[in-house]
């Protein structure tokens, strides 16, 4: 804060002298000009000394957009150099055993070292610039501007570089593990030519369907299950190949698939939002599917012309439905559910489904049972009330799923044992130089801007 | 600090000086009898920027002032950041 006065101060100064210089009656325009330069310099100081704060918050907010956290990073890299020691010393000791049975080996052994060794330098550097940055920053940036005040650009450049340098590394350096992920998860050329599919999924008797899976099938490819978004968005990373081909989305729940209004269509004729190549927006409605929740499918044959959901609670639900012919209703449950009552019309009640069982299914790794009760035509109103045994193993596991983000598709490209080994043993060492010398020139190009002759000008 | 504020008083001061001398200057070199163009020119520069240098002190404080207001207007708006969040 002295600092800043001071600097502000100084910018003062630099203004009366810049007066002073246009005031003196020597006709020299060599020192003339130095008059509306030292006016302009005063100017541009002043304004950085007194919007230093808001700069500092401003690059705050951007890191912050950007993802990079500076608490994570010190400890993420503070983790890494004690990783780093520990296995160098490991090693050493291994070595010097090995080298009294094996000496080819011990001289394999202190390469690994040696290059472990120089990632361990690349990354204490990275850690004492962090440190010295995240703690120092009012201090080296106000001093950065302070002797950019300084009457007759004395130290401007020097100031300014200082300044840049500052700013640059506060905003950027925590950024740092995100610039390691992209080096060493190579994003191909396919993770290109990746369309979102996203929208609103409903049942085509107008009720939001809030969670579920929904899988998209192309040329007897199966794209899914993909887990709906919360909220019930679908949110689907296909190729962008598969847009130009007849496809059919399916809803895919409890081992059923259900057909949707896309069926057997393509796709990029339907995108409702054209804005952007890569996104397309559908809206989904979901063909006679009238109820689901984790792991439990409701849905009536022949389609039913009304549906009313009146109650839904944690272990039971009534709905009222309307069955245009003699039907049925199926109710599609995996095994962590019993069904201890389902009532129709408050007349007929079932306890034990057993006799109404149709049949057993495994949806991906998840067992379970449909049960199927016939109904005549007509309104009936159905009460089920159940028990959920556990809330794990309601619906398909993870690694069955088909992954909604990005970074997660094909993971099985990178496969060559080389590129692991590089991507493991030389990827700290080069990225965190290849980083520092990205920043240092980012911080020379600002330096530049902020400490440049002719750039800037306020008055002419 | 003190070193810096006292300073600055005395350059003000003597710009102040300044403007007037040069003022006289410019208007005694471009009075002058002397039948030359150049000579009265050299007198005319003297003048317009003495008279520029004498606005920017007058108005000096005031844009000073200006822009620490302005700018501790500003720094209290900015935004909270956002925290990231899937579509």
């Amino acid at each position: 804060m002295h600092l800043l006065l001071t600097s502000f101060y100084l910018s003062i100064l630099t203004f009366y002298l810049g007066v002073l210089i246009y005031a003196l009656p020597i006709p020299i325009t060599g020192l003339k000009r130095w008059g509306p330069r030292l006016i302009n310099d005063a100017f541009f100081v002043a304004i950085l000394s007194t919007t230093i704060d808001s700069i500092i918050s401003f690059a705050d907010y951007l890191r912050h957009t950007l993802g990079g956290n500076w608490t994570y990073y010190i400890h993420t890299v503070r983790g890494l150099i004690m990783y780093r020691t520990t296995l160098i010393t490991v090693l050493s000791i291994l070595k010097d055993y090995i080298l009294k049975v094996i000496p080819g080996l011990s001289r394999l052994l202190s390469i690994g070292i040696n290059i472990i060794t120089a990632s361990l330098y690349a990354l204490l550097l990275m850690y004492f610039l962090a440190l010295l940055v995240y703690h120092n920053i009012g201090v080296l940036s106000s001093l950065g501007i302070t002797l950019m005040a300084i009457p007759f650009r004395i130290a401007r450049s020097a100031g300014a570089f200082l300044l840049s340098f500052t700013l640059v590394l506060y905003l950027a350096l925590p950024l740092y593990p995100n610039f390691v992920s992209i080096l060493s998860t190579p994003v191909s050329h396919s993770f290109l030519d990746v369309t979102i599919i996203y929208g609103n999924v409903v049942t085509d008797l107008g009720y939001r369907v809030l969670e579920g899976y929904v899988g998209l099938e192309v040329e007897d490819k199966y794209v899914g299950p993909a887990k709906l978004a919360p909220n019930g968005h679908m949110l689907l990373i296909v190729s962008k190949k598969y847009l130009e081909k007849p496809s059919t989305l399916y809803f895919d729940a409890s081992s059923h698939r259900f057909y949707t209004n896309l069926t057997n269509v393509i796709l990029s004729n339907l995108c409702l939002d054209r804005s952007t190549l890569s996104m397309c927006r559908i809206d989904v409605s979901i063909r006679g599917l009238l109820y689901y929740r984790k792991g439990m499918t409701i849905h009536a044959a022949p389609q039913p012309h009304f549906l009313e959901i009146s109650e839904i609670e944690s272990n039971s639900i009534s709905f009222k439905v309307e069955l245009p012919s003699h039907g049925s209703l199926y109710l599609s449950i995996v095994d962590q559910y019993k069904i201890d009552l389902v009532s129709i019309n408050n007349t007929i009640s079932i306890d034990d489904l057993t006799k109404y069982k149709a049949y057993s299914w495994i949806w991906y790794n998840v067992p379970g049972n449909t049960y199927v009760i016939p109904l005549s035509p007509g309104i009936h109103t159905i009460y089920l009330r159940f028990e959920v045994r556990s809330l794990e193993e309601l619906e398909p596991s993870t690694e069955h799923l088909y992954p909604i983000n990005i970074y997660e598709l094909h993971p099985n490209t990178v496969g060559d044992i080389m590129d692991i080994l590089t991507y493991t043993s030389y990827v700290e060492i080069i990225s965190s130089l290849l980083y520092i010398s990205l920043l240092m020139s980012a911080s020379y190009g600002l330096s530049k801007l902020l400490g440049g002759v002719t750039k800037l000008r306020l008055i002419p | 600090m003190e070193l810096i504020r006292d300073l600055i008083g005395k350059i003000v001061v003597i710009s102040w000086m300044l403007f007037l001398l040069t003022w006289i200057i410019g208007w005694a070199i471009k009075g002058s009898p002397i039948p030359s163009g150049k000579i009265r020119r050299v007198g005319q520069g003297l003048i317009e920027d003495a008279i520029w240098g004498a606005f920017w002190v007058a108005i000096g404080t005031s844009i000073f002032w200006l822009i620490s207001y302005i700018s501790s207007a500003i720094g209290n708006v900015l935004p909270k950041a956002p925290v990231p969040e899937l579509p």
